[in-house]
């Protein structure tokens, strides 16, 4: 017996001494810049002896595997020096990386740009790639500069609208701290909802995206605000062409809480006061967070964005903008590799434009969207992750409405329950990343419909409660990649599907004469297949990026001929929906060098639609441009000056103009050629910029800088005006012609702008 | 620092216009697609006992209309010829008859000078009948156009507070005086009709414009809109203010209060089958868009005219009735305001 027990001690012993060796030990903390506390999202935690390397996530959060020993753990970020820490893994261990920032004169002014030559997955913009970007007024821009990504399309100067890959500018989704932004745009489109002052870091998604993101089928737009800083109070100030802002942060309790606000309005309203130009639009705006560490393991979020336009069109029409979003979010670490993140967000978003003319009439668009969301991320091992995750959303659409019953459009309500989860694994130099997300559309409450047959409504349906109609989509999400040496190869399949689309036909880019509508009995959910595979190379400072693409949508819907959407209450009634596809490639390449950087991409893309309903035959999309190019140089030209260049090509859009006309009962009746067979002029404009980066005091820095807008002065069309007039000719003018005139309308051409920055610490 | 901030102040001043205009080059624009002439018919056959006409044209290619920078004139069209064809046969089958169409050169003096338009009426008074296809033919440069229509029967002169109303303002000889309202949208369950409002010109009115019939649009833009002044020489204001441009508004019918009690109104209604219905929907979605910036898809309208013709030929029933002033009071319902033409 004794000798039975001895054996027990020895093979207890034994199978302890395998388990300690065996056993890896978690390491997890977070990265966070050293001055302000703020954390670092996408930072790299690298291992050098075992090879292992992994991402601080969108908390600053990072976890890491490690057998017990010795390490040095490298930590490291755009914008920010690198850091090492050595490490004695003996048991879980927190660790937490303090990282200052670059700063001018120390370093590289030069910022990488990384969402050319890093993975296709994710492409990454921080505050100071913005900032040093030309813009179009100077006005420091996240839109504009994901616009100029290889195979973003947009149409026309000034607008914010992006079409990613066959999308159309509503198939996007655009958000901040998790709250969708329906208007992404002030003052016609020239500046975007995007304070860059309060971002911490934007990530934009148009190959694959995880299964976490739902309800668009093009890309995703993330960004999230900065937390505040909780070491000491700073703030900046900043004067343009057609902004003022200002931002303040600092600590509600060191260390414990801290507060940002940003604020912006325009300047340009302000000037015109005393000129006898009227239609110079208004906003503002302004971003608040407040961030509170409850302890060690548990912080919350509360976060929140408003933002008003007012622009009038005398003697037409003023229309009047409003967003306000509240988020509040929990994220908590209830394990060193589990990691849950709980979230509430409440958004509005109200559009009323008033008609000046003698009808008085109005019409009033909105969204009120309430969602709730928890997502539990489980670091497995340095190799592999997994992300679980429920969400509901509560969407009530205003999609028009005017101060006559008979012609509003009846208020919809949809709710959107989802379900997600992503597997993400790494083995030998292979990556798979596979996820599902099953959602489904259900219109529910109080709503009147229209029974739509052959174009025409002809039946009345009233609903009073309860759920009446639903859809359910699934979507399955894959992306492979194998890294060869400094090279990536990748594939990725992913299903997408959106209900909440927005009907504008106005030949104007940055018309607010919108209306947002969602799934119903006539409007099935629009649906997409997504395919690509895609190359990048990372060789010394030469970075390259290609991709191929095809995407098959379903439900796409475009406009009937004579569509009325405005105060029709059957505007339903006034699209068919078909099939859209898309394909085409992206090249970029990129190299960075000490004082200089050069990136160069072209892209082609042809979108075709095929909605039998509207043409027997298969047609070009409103936004199909097939081909695109654009060059940037940022140089260093001395210690704290820099200067940058922006080269933008586009084939012009598609255009339906009318060739001829013919009268009915004394009226002149245009003749058009087939929906979008013609085309607008090519698009090509030069945009650089000159910066200075002030010598940093002790308690400020200033930076300063000018550009110019279109350079060489191309007059590239916003839309042309068809239209025939009577000339009288002839030595006594007794002759009356006829004569056909074209007006082509243009954004202004060489735009003078400038920018001057102060920061206070 | 004072430098620097006036520099600020000039820059900022030196944005004062947002976008910027300019004549287009015809030939970056005009892409010969679709480019074959087409011949347009048009024509309302009624159910009034009288001479029909019908109008065959020729379409206008927009390369033949731009004023050239050297001035030439072969480079640009007379306004108002070349478009009527003539030498056609015209002909149209109701209920088992055929009626015949001569054609008919009609000199009109157009702000002094003189032109020829070129129409077909029937030979023989005839009224078109309820209920039947309606069928139009025409032959000409070799080719034959076919169009149908079924009148369908028009309904009593009401108004009806569940059918907004349009105004439209046609212009030409007869019409000039006529109000034409249209439903504005398409709404399977409804009836389609055009109401016409035609203010009969009091004793006095026509002591000050003579015997002549006066295009509306010229007593409008010579006098000025409606006003209490003018309201003592002719009963236009039940239908409210009109645009001289063909401009669109809402009307109530029913808001007769600046009419005198010896004001009268002759208030025609004609049926629209579906598909002239649809036709003239789509015409005034043409004629907004070319007013606004925010209009709807540029396209061709429906057509009823067989072998690649455009244009419309269609088949109403009438009903006419005078009103004075109580008569229409007490007969309409309010649907909404006079409002100021846009």
């Amino acid at each position: 017996m004794k000798t039975f027990y001895k054996y027990i001690f020895l093979l207890t012993s034994v199978i302890a001494g395998f388990s300690a060796i065996a056993q890896d030990f978690s390491i997890s903390g977070y990265v966070k810049d050293s001055a302000s506390s703020e954390v670092i999202v996408g930072a790299t935690i690298y291992e050098a002896t075992t090879n292992t390397a992994v991402i601080s996530n969108e908390y600053g959060f990072f976890s890491m595997r490690l057998k017990p020993g010795t390490y040095t753990l490298e930590c490291s970020s755009l914008g920010a020096k690198t850091q090492t820490q050595n490490v004695q893994v003996a048991d879980n261990m927190r660790v937490i990386f303090r990282l200052p920032s670059q700063s001018y004169d120390i370093d590289k002014v030069v910022v990488h740009a990384r969402q050319q030559t890093s993975d296709v997955v994710t492409k990454h913009l921080s505050a100071k790639q913005i900032e040093l970007m030309p813009s179009t007024f100077g006005v420091p821009d996240v839109i504009k500069v994901v616009q100029t990504m290889p195979g973003i399309k947009t149409i026309g100067d000034g607008t914010t609208g992006m079409y990613v890959r066959g999308g159309n500018r509503d198939q996007n989704m655009i958000r901040i701290d998790e709250a969708n932004i329906y208007n992404v745009s002030h003052m016609y489109g020239y500046v975007s909802s995007f304070n860059p002052d309060m971002l911490n870091e934007v990530r934009f998604y148009n190959s694959y995206f995880s299964p976490e993101y739902g309800g668009r089928i093009s890309s995703v737009l993330d960004a999230q605000m900065k937390e505040g800083n909780l070491n000491s109070f700073s703030g900046s100030a900043l004067l343009s062409i057609l902004t003022a802002n200002a931002t303040v942060e600092g600590p509600i309790k060191k260390d414990v809480a801290s507060f940002f606000v940003a604020g912006r309005r325009s300047t340009l309203d302000i000037i015109h006061k005393f000129s006898d130009i009227v239609n110079v639009p208004a906003f503002y705006d302004v971003n608040a967070k407040v961030n509170c560490k409850i302890n060690d393991k548990n912080r919350v979020f509360l976060s929140s964005y408003i933002s008003s336009d007012y622009q009038k069109y005398p003697p037409f029409l003023e229309s009047d903008a409003l967003n306000v979003s509240g988020t509040a979010r929990w994220i908590s670490e209830l394990r060193p590799k589990l990691f849950l993140t709980t979230s509430v967000v409440a958004s509005k978003y109200s559009n009323k434009t008033n008609f000046l003319d003698s009808t008085k009439r109005t019409w009033l668009v909105g969204v009120n969207e309430y969602t709730a969301k928890s997502k539990l991320n489980w670091y497995i091992s340095n190799n592999q992750k997994v992300l679980v995750g429920v969400q509901s959303s509560v969407s009530q659409l205003t999609p028009g409405k005017t101060g006559d019953v008979a012609n509003s459009i009846s208020d919809m309500q949809l709710f959107e329950p989802s379900l997600f989860a992503n597997h993400t694994i790494s083995v030998n130099n292979w990556t798979f990343m596979y996820g599902l997300r099953i959602t489904q559309y259900h219109n529910f409450g109080e709503a009147t419909w229209y029974t739509i047959d052959n174009g025409l409504a002809i039946a009345e349906n009233k609903e009073s409660s309860g759920i009446w109609n639903s859809y359910t989509c699934v979507e399955p999400r894959v992306h492979i990649a194998k890294k060869i040496k400094d090279s990536e190869l990748s594939a990725s399949f992913t299903r997408t599907s959106q209900s909440m689309q927005s009907l504008s036909n106005s030949k104007l880019n940055y018309s607010s004469l919108e209306t947002w509508f969602c799934s119903s009995p006539n409007l099935k959910p629009v649906e997409a297949e997504n395919f690509s595979v895609g190359y990048t190379l990372k060789k010394k400072n030469i970075g390259l990026l290609a991709e191929a693409y095809y995407r098959n949508i379903h439900n796409q819907i475009d406009y009937i001929d004579h569509a009325y959407l405005l105060a029709n209450p059957y505007a339903e009634s006034q699209v068919k929906a078909g099939k859209a596809r898309a394909y085409g490639f992206e090249i970029a390449v990129n190299r960075e060098g000490e004082r200089n950087q050069i990136s160069a991409s072209y892209s082609f893309a042809k979108v075709l639609y095929d909605i039998p309903e509207i043409m027997d035959e298969q047609y070009r999309a409103p936004y199909d441009m097939p081909h695109d190019i654009k060059l940037q140089v940022t140089q260093r030209i001395k210690e704290r000056w820099s200067c940058s260049a922006l080269w933008v090509f586009a084939s012009g859009r598609p255009g339906t103009f009318s060739q001829g006309y013919y009268e009915y009962k004394g009226t002149k009746i245009p003749i058009y050629n087939k929906r979008n067979s013609d085309s607008y002029p090519v698009y090509h404009r030069l945009d650089v910029s000159l910066h200075y980066n002030g010598k940093p005091h002790k308690h400020y820095e200033q930076n300063f800088s000018i550009g110019i807008f279109n350079v060489y002065g191309r007059k590239n069309i916003l839309y042309y005006d068809f239209a025939t007039d009577y000339a009288y000719i002839g030595g006594n003018l007794t002759t009356i012609k006829e004569q056909y005139n074209v007006k082509a309308y243009y954004f202004s051409a060489f735009v003078p702008n400038f920018t001057y920055k102060v920061s206070f610490k | 620092m004072k430098s620097f901030q006036y520099s600020i102040f000039l820059l900022l001043i030196a944005f004062t216009s947002c976008t910027g205009e300019y004549d287009e080059d015809i030939s970056n624009v005009i892409q010969r697609k679709d480019s074959e002439k087409t011949i347009a018919i048009s024509g309302i056959i009624t159910s009034e006992y009288s001479k029909q006409t019908i109008v065959v044209s020729r379409s206008i290619d927009f390369s033949e209309l731009y004023l050239s920078s050297d001035g030439n004139p072969n480079k640009f069209k007379d306004a108002f010829t070349n478009k009527r064809v003539g030498g056609a046969k015209v002909s149209v089958e109701v209920a088992g008859k055929k009626y015949d169409f001569k054609e008919i050169h009609d000199s009109i003096n157009y702000y002094g000078m003189a032109y020829v338009e070129i129409y077909y009426e029937s030979v023989d008074s005839f009224a078109g009948v309820p209920n039947q296809e309606h069928k139009l033919v025409v032959e000409v440069e070799g080719k034959t156009y076919t169009a149908t229509d079924v009148m369908p029967q028009v309904s009593e002169i009401t108004f009806n507070e569940n059918s907004p109303l349009y105004l439209y303002l046609w212009g030409g000889k007869g019409s000039g005086d006529t109000a034409t309202c249209y439903p504005e949208y398409l709404f399977g369950q409804q009836e389609a009709f055009i109401m016409g409002f035609r203010a009969i010109p009091t004793p006095e009115a026509k002591q000050f414009l003579g015997e002549e019939d006066h295009n509306y649009n010229e007593l409008i833009s010579n006098f000025g809109h409606p006003s209490y002044s003018f309201r003592q020489l002719a009963s236009p204001q039940l239908i409210g203010a009109v645009s001289e441009n063909s401009g669109i508004t809402r009307i109530n019918p029913g808001n007769s209060e600046n009419m005198d009690l010896t004001d009268t109104v002759a208030i025609s209604k004609m049926s629209c089958s579906p598909p002239y219905e649809y036709f003239l929907y789509c015409l005034f979605q043409n004629l907004k868009a070319s007013k606004y910036d925010f209009g709807e898809m540029s396209s061709n309208l429906p057509t009823n005219i067989s072998n690649g013709g455009v244009g419309f030929f269609s088949a109403c029933d009438v009903k006419r009735k005078d009103f004075n002033k109580w008569e229409l009071t007490s007969l309409a319902h309010s649907i909404g305001n006079i409002v100021e033409p846009r």
